[in-house]
């Protein structure tokens, strides 16, 4: 179980806990303020710090995927209320490892400027072979 | 429920009362470049499609059709990219009916939204959702085969700028299609929806896209018949040329060579994995080489207007009728969570020349158009909407009149290809054998 500021996320056994903790702590440590959608599968976190005066459409799912696996996709929603369409920017894929502070802290950058082309750290992998669990 | 896109730009942004009255592709062009507001009233959910990016290039808007007294014309309006935002254009629904009004002359446009296709909601009895598998834009139904294209994968990514497509597979569709998921798909499509085309496209498959689109290809003509369009990034050099015949023999119908852009300068910018493993030549090469050997206009040049100077697309639209070749005249959409994404949305002054000029150079170059039954693609200007932007001579009404006797001969030939049928050609041609990866 881990434990967040909206509530208790049961990590599956095959999960990679280690990773997700990681970024947990990096999200809650960051000055940025996050709403988790307990609807969505896995932990899914619209970042609520507004850009150049709009709502800002950054996203950020954590879900595991596969054995040891854990990835955080990057994806915006669509702007149209009946769409279910999600605009994906990337994901950081850990491999029975965990990200490193720095990464977390340039992907938190990053959503801040709502996914700015230009500002897409490094290691982020633009294609990736998982189906993304809404 | 009530449906909002919503920052309505103040009525002072708009206070020019210069614009005049659009005909239908006018709008049409003016549209794919402001895209359209979504007011409160509008319930697309209940009444239109919803807006799917399963395969989206340079497409992920809103499909609507603009009535018109020659055609009416599909359109794929751009509704989630932040130019939208300041729109002139707000689509509304009163009286139980769609319209478009242009805020800077207050015309009013009456549309219609194209219902959703009821197998949307469906799944394949592997129990896959057919959505996923397949969407339609406009009449046609488009298949995106592989698990994503190459150019994605590696550091750093050689992906043409302005597309998402690797983006998408998996996140808004599933990674790999069963051929029994596409031919139940297509099927059902055909049947519902009266889909007459279905198109298969690749992206990069490291020289081996057209092989891998070959088993669709026969499982469809064979189980369901219908006209089947084939897109891949083409062979490298000749020696790979051979798999167009190979695949006409499996039952294709149509290529497609989407090279984009004219100037090889931009080419070589914005498509680097293009330009890195087959080069622009090789978009050229396949081109002429399949349309020399099939009928006019059965196979396309796909280009991007908008980002390259206009004479540019201009000679693009030239070189590609000039081989006998279907030009298809996509304008440049800066995609949500493309490379590109910042770029602006061209200017309409710049892009209705541009479509004059592809109607004008299909009939200097006589190729058949708006000859295929049911086939309207709404992510382009359709080289047959363009017709609207020429005069109304005598000479106009006159080939117009020779487009329909050429439409009705070509019935019976569209209409055999549209049956289920063995193939002449076998999975396992000799050529493969020999074949070396590039
Ligand atoms: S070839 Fe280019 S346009 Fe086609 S899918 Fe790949 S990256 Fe996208």
């Amino acid at each position: 179980m881990i434990r967040t500021p909206a509530g208790d996320f049961a990590v599956p056994p095959d999960g990679n806990v280690v990773a997700l903790q990681t970024w947990l702590h990096a999200l809650q440590s960051s000055a940025a303020l996050f709403h988790w959608r307990q609807d969505r599968a896995g932990i899914d976190l619209a970042c609520a710090i507004p850009v150049a005066e709009q709502p800002n459409r950054a996203r950020l799912k954590l879900f595991a995927p596969d054995m040891g696996v854990m990835v955080a996709f990057f994806y915006k929603e669509s702007q149209v209320p009946f769409s279910t369409d999600r605009f994906a920017y990337g994901a950081m894929i850990h491999r029975r490892c965990a990200p490193t502070e720095s990464e977390c802290a340039a992907s938190v950058v990053w959503m801040l400027s709502g996914l700015h082309p230009e500002q897409r750290p490094e290691g982020i992998k633009r294609a990736f072979p998982f189906d993304i669990p809404r | 429920m009530g449906c909002a896109l919503s920052v309505a730009p103040s009525v002072a942004t708009f206070l020019s009362m210069s614009t005049p009255r659009r005909n239908p592709c006018e709008l049409e062009i003016d549209l794919f470049c402001h895209g359209v507001r979504m007011d409160v009233s509008c319930c697309i959910a209940e009444d239109g499609r919803p807006v799917a990016r399963t395969r989206a290039g340079l497409g992920s808007g809103l499909e609507i059709i603009i009535p018109g007294n020659l055609k009416d014309l599909w359109v794929n309006v751009p509704v989630e990219e932040d130019f939208v935002r300041s729109s002139p254009y707000l689509l509304r629904k009163r009286e139980g009916r769609y319209e478009v009004t242009d805020a800077r002359n207050g015309e009013v446009y009456v549309l219609r939204l194209p219902t959703e296709p009821r197998w949307y909601e469906g799944t394949t009895s592997a129990g896959t959702r057919m959505r996923e598998v397949g969407v339609l834009q406009g009449t046609y139904l488009g298949i995106y085969v592989s698990n994503s294209c190459m150019y994605w994968y590696g550091e750093p990514a050689k992906n043409c700028r302005f597309c998402t497509t690797g983006f998408n597979v998996g996140v808004n569709e599933v990674a790999e299609k069963s051929i029994e998921d596409v031919v139940e798909l297509a099927q059902r499509a055909k049947d519902e929806s009266g889909v007459t085309f279905v198109h298969f496209n690749t992206g990069y498959q490291k020289g081996r896209g057209l092989q891998q689109i070959a088993p669709y290809v026969k499982a469809v003509k064979e189980r369901v018949g219908a006209l089947i369009g084939v897109q891949a990034v083409p062979p490298r050099d000749s020696s790979g040329l051979w798999q167009y015949d190979w695949l006409r023999d499996l039952g294709a119908d149509h290529f497609s060579f989407c090279y984009e852009f004219h100037t090889p300068e931009v080419f070589a910018e914005l498509l680097p994995g293009k330009e890195e493993t087959v080069g622009q030549q090789a978009f050229f090469r396949a081109m002429e080489y399949c349309q020399a050997r099939m009928p006019k206009g059965a196979c396309s040049g796909e280009i991007i207007a908008g980002v390259e100077p206009v004479a540019a697309t201009l000679a693009a639209i030239d070189y590609i009728t000039g081989v006998g070749a279907f030009p298809t005249v996509c304008i440049f959409r800066p995609v949500v969570g493309s490379d590109m994404e910042h770029y602006p949305s061209p200017r309409y002054e710049d892009m209705l020349p541009i479509m004059r000029h592809m109607y004008v150079a299909c009939r200097r170059a006589g190729i058949p158009i708006g000859v295929a039954p049911n086939i309207e693609v709404s992510l382009i200007v359709n080289p047959d909407d363009a017709q609207y932007l020429v005069p109304r001579t005598p000479a106009f009404h006159l080939d117009r009149l020779w487009l329909r006797m050429v439409k009705l001969l070509a019935q019976r030939h569209f209409k055999r290809a549209m049956r289920p049928q063995q193939v002449r050609g076998t999975l396992k041609p000799a050529q493969l054998s020999t074949m070396s990866r590039p």
